[in-house]
């Protein structure tokens, strides 16, 4: 199997090293899903700790000016790597400075490893430097593909634009401290509460006149005027997804179900996302 | 309110020239243990090794660096590197320094004058009269390059701040440094990482014997820190791997800073076939996932089942409460897999029962003779006896030399480690080969009685 790609949009670079860097926040090891059109990313450490599930879809036409796969025979249908994405984000590191190009390729040396490929323009002269890192990397084999299918993105019942994450990730981290659970709760009026309760107060947190991106009512509530949704999380979930989000403040939608799970997607461009899905939580 | 003393050295300098020797201990400090301080005519020289005598550092402040200078000829001595660190730690304040060396209190005073009339006065003992230098001269280096330390800065940062080695590879069309050396085999889950630059990037850049030395990275990060605090380029000189590399920063007249470091030597590192590029198979990597039962995501409920039979198995395999047995018990009897290690068991019981404390010389001259005995003729095996087989391992060894003479000139592959399921043991150290039974044991010796008089 052979998998290539180069970048060479400074700004794509940026973004591109802005989602690894998320997903080296999140986990020591994440699962590379190269598809002959697409990229995902999945983040999801093993449960006992508290990251949440993240997953990070790339359009390959947008981001790669030249993508070549060549699967190892029919029965595959995309290449599974497994790796370290602070390794990875070491590597891709000197995007941040003047790089002119990026390229990807997939190699056996000793191991498998992705080698990333960075030429830097240099401060003080017009020279270019390139600098190579051999990120290794596990390729998983068919046969286990199963176990790190992408996740599905939920049906939502109610699905809001929400003010940017700073915001959020803020008023998040101050109720980490109060309560170990945040319910969610939205209405298709485009009000979302955030609501934290210790057994000395109940802290709200009101967002009014919010775009409502989707509605999927449950069959007895068709007929009602307003529809709501709430949803109890992990506050310590919630936080971690929040203050690792490294990408500049996109469109972040939210989407709650009730009492079943919130799925958070930050829209970085058309065609590139990252989803979280927070389990609810009983009370 | 000081006693002053003949001093064999006495120097003293404003704040700012202080503060540069301080920055030149602290860089000093990062490697070496100890400081050897010695003054000539020329000015002062502080030098130090690393624990394993592989690099010297050597900082020399020329006479005009100083306000005052006076020193006798050859005035020299070695003190701590951690006591001088300390004095040297808090410049902030101090606006005029001056040292002395006074051998005959074997001391050495370091005196600060700081803001607000203050005083600091510090007398450092001296651990020794010792003065080292090293026989090895840069005057036949066939490459020299010279570049600013934000370049070196640059490359130091292109690696992982854990990377220990650094390799140079000087072609006439340019230099690549490395955290790894070509061809040669890495851990599992090493990073490589190489950052090329053009020639044009240093200040010069003459390569007449093109080479690729290895280094060590932490006494060369420890220089550059020096030369980013003082703002000057690095001059690295060195020939092809194996001979010293000497990396050097200058400034004027005044400071010249020497670092002498031994690089690899190639026919030391062994190179594989395996580390050429090529292209990624499936099934190369089948094995890391296969035991990897904790990588796993959804918890499908037939995996569970069939990691639960394989840790059953396990379990199985590493107690000792059924047949399956932990150690290769040697049951056949053989005499020519037994070793003394075996004896030195046999003799445990006897002795322990005689319980006399006789020295372990006798214990060593009863386990040689009682080894000679074995050879001809051996006890039969007793319940209590447990026989390692030690001995298998040696006498593999035996087969496979004779094997290799037919193929001398092909170098067989290192033997692969097994991958064995890690187990917890109990009373290992009685296992090992080097185990002597009369050896001092939490028993066998009371140096102090019970307090608690229960038994």
């Amino acid at each position: 199997m052979k998998f290539k790609a180069v970048m060479d949009n400074a700004g794509y670079m940026r973004e591109f090293l802005n989602i690894i860097v998320t997903l080296s926040k999140l986990t020591k090891e994440c699962v590379i899903n190269i598809e002959p059109d697409k990229i995902h990313f999945i983040a999801n450490e093993e449960s006992g700790t508290t990251a949440p599930l993240v997953w990070v879809d790339i359009d390959a036409k947008l981001y790669f000016s030249e993508y070549n796969i060549e699967l190892a025979d029919s029965n595959h249908s995309k290449i599974m790597l497994s790796t370290s994405p602070a390794n990875l984000s070491r590597a891709l590191s000197s995007l941040r400075s003047n790089a002119r190009h990026c390229k990807l390729k997939l190699i056996n040396l000793q191991f498998p490893c992705l080698r990333v490929e960075v030429d830097v323009l240099t401060q003080n002269s017009n020279q270019t430097r390139q600098t190579a890192h051999d990120v290794p990397v596990t390729v998983i084999p068919r046969g286990e593909w199963d176990y790190y299918e992408l996740p599905q993105k939920p049906n939502s019942k109610l699905v809001l634009n929400v003010p940017s994450n700073r915001l959020m990730r803020g008023l998040i981290d101050k109720i980490k401290n109060l309560s170990p659970t945040v319910i969610f709760y939205a209405t298709s009026a485009g009000e979302m509460n955030l609501v934290a309760e210790t057994e000395m107060a109940t802290i709200t947190t009101r967002y009014k006149n919010l775009d409502i991106r989707e509605i999927n009512p449950s069959k007895g509530e068709k007929n009602k005027d307003q529809i709501e949704a709430s949803c109890s999380v992990d506050c310590k979930k919630t936080s971690i997804f929040f203050s690792a989000l490294q990408v500049p403040t996109g469109e972040l939608s939210c989407g709650i179900d009730d009492d079943r799970l919130i799925h958070m997607e930050v829209n970085i461009r058309n065609g590139v996302a990252i989803h979280s899905i927070l389990p609810a939580v009983c009370m | 309110m000081f006693t002053f003393f003949f001093a064999d050295m006495k120097c003293s300098l404003d704040g700012g020239n202080a503060r540069v020797i301080a920055k030149a201990i602290q860089s000093l400090a990062k490697f070496g243990s100890d400081l050897y301080l010695e003054a000539d005519q020329d000015g002062l020289q502080l030098r130090t090794f690393n624990v394993s005598k592989s690099a010297m550092g050597t900082f020399r402040f020329k006479r005009v660096f100083f306000e005052h200078f006076n020193a006798e000829e050859g005035s020299y001595c070695k003190i701590t590197m951690k006591a001088i660190l300390a004095v040297f730690k808090n410049m902030k304040q101090v606006e005029r320094c001056e040292i002395r060396l006074l051998i005959e209190q074997s001391k050495l005073q370091v005196q600060f004058k700081c803001r607000l009339e203050t005083i600091k006065n510090v007398l450092i003992s001296i651990v020794d009269e010792e003065n080292v230098t090293a026989a090895v001269s840069m005057e036949d280096t066939s490459n020299v390059i010279v570049g600013s330390y934000k370049l070196f800065n640059d490359i130091s940062n292109n690696f992982n701040a854990a990377e220990v080695e650094m390799t140079l590879e000087a072609m006439g069309n340019g230099l690549t440094a490395k955290n790894y050396i070509e061809g040669a085999r890495v851990n599992d889950k090493f990073m490589r990482s190489q950052l090329k630059l053009s020639p044009t990037e240093f200040e010069s850049y003459n390569i007449h014997e093109e080479s690729a030395v290895t280094f060590s990275l932490k006494e060369f990060r420890s220089f550059l820190l020096f030369a980013e605090s003082i703002g000057e380029s690095i001059t690295l000189n060195f020939n092809e791997a194996g001979g010293p590399i000497f990396i050097k920063i200058c400034k004027l007249d005044l400071i010249e800073c020497t670092l002498v470091m031994t690089t690899v030597y190639t026919d030391d590192v062994s190179m594989y076939e395996e580390c050429r590029e090529s292209e990624v198979k499936e099934a190369s990597t089948h094995r890391s996932f296969a035991t990897s039962g904790q990588k796993r995501k959804h918890s499908n409920p037939k995996v569970i089942d069939k990691d639960r039979i394989n840790k059953k198995r396990l379990s199985e395999e590493t107690t000792l409460s059924n047949n399956s047995t932990l150690f290769r018990f040697n049951t056949d009897n053989n005499n020519d897999t037994l070793q003394s290690v075996d004896v030195a068991r046999n003799l445990t019981q006897e002795d322990l029962d005689m319980e006399d404390d006789e020295d372990d010389l006798i214990l060593a001259a009863a386990v040689a003779e009682d080894n000679a005995l074995h050879t001809s003729s051996l006890p039969a095996v007793r319940e209590s006896e447990v026989f390692v087989t030690f001995a298998s391992t040696e006498t593999n060894k035996n087969d496979q030399n004779s094997d290799d003479d037919d193929d001398a000139d092909t170098i067989p592959q290192s033997p692969q480690r097994e991958h064995v399921p890690k187990l917890r043991s109990i009373f290992t150290r009685c296992f090992e080969s080097t185990y002597v039974p009369k050896e001092p044991s939490p028993s066998s010796q009371v140096f102090v009685p019970n307090s608690d008089t229960e038994d």
